[in-house]
């Protein structure tokens, strides 16, 4: 095998090949971001205005397109991988050649998606910033993806845990109940979701007198997730010490 | 050099799609200075720039967008001071941005919403308005007109009719 830094190349070559090869289901992929941006824009053109709500439902959906385009592609091909791996396979440099592509597919997916919305609404707030907000939360999307698809036995597995992580993302928000009734754990809770952070550039941005502090903590705070979710999928995947008993 | 044009041609392709997009939208993405989105892109155009005459209290070139029968008598301070029910000189324009630009089915007719961000000096409060223009032109080929003048001149009543 090569040298780690030529093996995430590589990997990210034949990945990139293996998405090219089914240009059906990365049509798919692709498609999904402006169908969900058309559906934002006929909702809330219907009141010429965005809202907090469409905000919140942007960032969902950028997290949603992370985590679903992530969370089979690690357990599908467990079997190649462990055969890999015998053969000096880099655990860290295959899951960084996952994020490096699963990543560009999310940020063209959060272009298209903001992209479809402003064309019939303008957001408040720089657009720049925004999409910065959304492919924040897109890569903390694959990184929870990758995660799941780390730890899962089957490809059906994998999937079905994606609704159990996205539902808490809008029950710990201020979408469920305002943020003055939160409990202390709510509070607490809320903070360790991605959405919450991407929502809050978004609201900072938007509001009449931003405090850019804040929007730089929250994607930092973005950027500091994706970090250790992609790490928490790189330990998951280490080669576990057999016991002989 | 094969990688160098390779690059080129890329970032060309990347340019023209994105322009070819700003076009078909109507100016609703950045246009990068070209005249470009068409008779939308031409309103954004034109209720940008009546904004900014606004910011910067050129209040004649202000009037210069409506009919030129019109632009005499139009009384854009007035006209301020309905809008945002505040003085003119109490006013400081520090933010707009077109949200959204239409032409009716029949291309004769078209409304700009915009949203602006005020300061009243008065009492240093910043706040938000939404403002839709009104334009209208006689045939396709004719110039836009704004009806700022039509929509929010202060109407007599009409005595004949019953209130």
């Amino acid at each position: 095998m090569s040298t780690p830094r030529r093996q995430s190349h590589v990997l990210a070559a034949r990945y990139w090949d293996c998405l090219l090869g089914d240009l059906g289901s990365l049509f798919l992929i692709l498609a999904q971001a402006p169908l969900i941006g058309w559906l934002c824009a006929v909702v809330w053109g219907s009141i010429e205005s965005d809202t907090p709500g469409l905000y919140f439902v942007l960032c969902l959906s950028a997290l949603w397109f992370g985590c679903i385009n992530a969370c089979r592609e690690i357990v599908k091909e467990r079997a190649i991988l462990e055969r890999e791996r015998l053969f000096g396979l880099s655990t860290r440099d295959y899951v960084i050649s996952k994020v490096w592509v699963l990543a560009a597919l999310g940020a063209v997916q959060v272009v298209l998606l903001q992209g479809t919305v402003e064309w019939h609404l303008q957001l408040r707030g720089p657009m720049l910033l925004e999409l910065l907000a959304l492919f924040g939360a897109s890569v903390a999307g694959t990184g929870l993806g990758l995660l799941v698809s780390a730890l899962a036995t089957t490809q059906e597995r994998a999937v079905f845990a994606v609704p159990l992580l996205l539902l808490p993302q809008i029950l710990f928000s201020e979408l469920a109940i305002p943020s003055n009734l939160y409990s202390d754990v709510v509070g607490t809770v809320e903070k360790i979701m991605p959405v919450h952070w991407a929502f809050r550039v978004f609201e900072e941005s938007a509001a009449l007198e931003p405090r850019w502090h804040m929007v730089a903590l929250s994607l930092g705070v973005l950027m500091a997730m994706c970090t250790v979710l992609v790490g928490a999928a790189m330990v998951s995947l280490l080669p576990r010490r057999e016991v002989v008993t | 050099m094969k990688k160098a044009v390779t690059a080129l041609l890329v970032l060309s392709l990347l340019l023209g799609g994105y322009l070819t997009v700003a076009h078909i939208s109507g100016g609703a993405f950045s246009t990068l200075g070209l005249l470009l989105g068409g008779d939308r892109g031409e309103l954004r155009r034109v209720a940008l720039q009546f904004l900014e005459d606004i910011q910067f209290k050129d209040f004649q070139s202000a009037a210069s967008y409506h009919a030129p029968e019109l632009r005499e008598n139009v009384d854009i301070p007035f006209l301020i001071q309905r809008l945002f029910t505040v003085r003119p000189e109490a006013l400081d324009i520090m933010d707009y941005e077109v949200v959204f630009a239409e032409v009716d089915s029949g291309g004769l007719r078209a409304r700009v919403k915009l949203r602006v961000k005020v300061k009243l000096l008065l009492n240093a409060l910043i706040n938000e308005r939404e403002v839709i223009l009104y334009f209208e032109r006689d045939s396709v080929d004719d110039p836009w007109y704004m009806k700022l003048e039509d929509s929010l001149r202060q109407l007599a009543p009409d005595t004949a009719k019953k209130s």
